[in-house]
């Protein structure tokens, strides 16, 4: 009985995994202030809400027309390749008709985040070009994850929403280095008709590589693999029956 | 005839759930560019070649440039080829200028016949972030 004991133990015994941490080249959770970033307009830390741990950065319209975070990227920060910018934001409210909520800044022009009245989620790249705009939306008041992958391999920006593919465009020319990385306004008025942040909150800020993206399926996906087969199954099944009957009532046709 | 019918509804079943299915993202309406950002403008007018109509059309915090969009009235009388004005921005709440930019010799297309000429998205380079008040004066130096 003692053998058979350790023989299961054996057989079923699992080493426990080791969490694997992606490799971040910047990470802020706004625990230690506003050390991390160089530049900051209408914000500070409050201790007021957090996603994780105890503060987070909270911009406010107060002394200026834009509310920002900015942080230089270093050389020793620089992504060698493909990478993904995620934080996590609380957005309660806006003026105007969108707003930019974070940004990538490269030598050949920027990469906004928007987020439209309604809070459909988008993607920027001029302040005098129209914001395109994925189906997905953004819950005001509440914590939410975004990310921004760019993928240098197949030449995509793409999108994600709380793990989940909200847009996706060309690269259009948004290559390394990467200069800056912003929270906050970067464009008032323009194509987007851009506002000004009355109260948001960011948290848990992440420069790392692609392994960061754990993707949900999207719900086009969910439709094409399951809803279309079961559709036209029900179709087919329809139409069958439909001719079953027609077959049906000709015979009792002929019988009579 | 039913039969028909039947593969027209089952076809049409398959063409509304590939329609729903694969919806393309929706690119936003142009907004009109007239609608100011937040702030505070006063138009004051003395001569008579001057700008009727300032309006900030976009601000951009990385670069803290500010597009306006000027329109100039004339009002002399003569033909006017040649126009150089100033535009500059103040803090409202400190009065400190904290951006300037003069053109010089734009031509310029207004006459008597056709009062009006606008300049769209001029950019003007500011020192600071842009305030939560801010005055913008565009003063015409000179014209012929």
């Amino acid at each position: 009985m003692k053998f058979l004991h350790i023989l299961l133990l054996l057989l079923f015994y699992c080493p426990p995994l080791q969490a694997q941490t992606p490799p971040l080249f910047f990470s802020d959770g706004f625990e230690n202030g506003l050390g991390g970033w160089d530049e900051v307009c209408d914000g500070l830390v409050t201790t007021a809400d957090a996603h994780s741990g105890n503060s987070s950065l909270r911009l406010a319209f107060r002394d200026f027309s834009v509310q920002y975070a900015v942080h230089r990227v270093r050389a020793e920060e620089q992504p060698t390749g493909s990478f993904v910018f995620e934080f996590h934001v609380k957005l309660v409210r806006f003026t105007m008709g969108a707003v930019t909520i974070a940004a990538l800044v490269f030598p050949t022009g920027s990469v906004a985040v928007v987020v439209s009245r309604d809070g459909r989620v988008g993607l920027a790249f001029d302040l005098f070009e129209p914001p395109t705009y994925g189906m997905l939306r953004l819950r005001m008041g509440e914590w939410q994850k975004i990310q921004i992958h760019m993928d240098y391999e197949n030449e995509r920006i793409r999108l994600y929403l709380n793990d989940e593919l909200a847009l996706e465009e060309g690269l259009r020319g948004r290559r390394p280095p990467l200069l800056e990385l912003w929270l906050g306004t970067i464009w008032l008025g323009g194509a987007g008709n851009y506002g000004m942040m009355m109260e948001c909150y960011f948290d848990d800020v992440l420069l790392g590589d692609e392994s960061l993206v754990t993707p949900k399926p999207a719900i086009t996906a969910i439709l094409t693999t399951i809803a279309i087969p079961l559709v036209c199954i029900a179709a087919a099944i329809t139409a069958l029956v439909l001719i079953a009957k027609h077959r049906r009532i000709r015979r009792s046709a002929q019988v009579h | 005839m039913t039969r028909l019918k039947s593969l027209a509804i089952a076809v049409l079943l398959v063409v509304s759930i590939f329609a729903v299915a694969f919806v393309e993202p929706v690119v936003a309406q142009e907004s009109p560019q007239e609608k100011t950002v937040e702030g505070i403008s006063y138009l004051t007018v003395t001569g008579s070649l001057f700008a009727t109509e300032v309006t900030v059309t976009g601000y951009e915090a990385n670069t803290k440039t500010l597009y306006l969009t000027l329109v100039f009235y004339n009002n002399t009388g003569t033909d006017v080829t040649t126009v150089t004005y100033n535009v500059t921005v103040y803090d409202h709440s400190t009065g400190d200028k904290i951006g300037t930019k003069l053109t010089s010799s734009e031509s310029w297309s207004a006459t008597p016949s056709k009062s009006y000429h606008t300049v769209k998205n001029y950019a003007v380079s500011l020192t600071t972030d842009l305030p939560a008040a801010y005055r913008i004066v565009v003063t015409v130096e000179s014209y012929g």
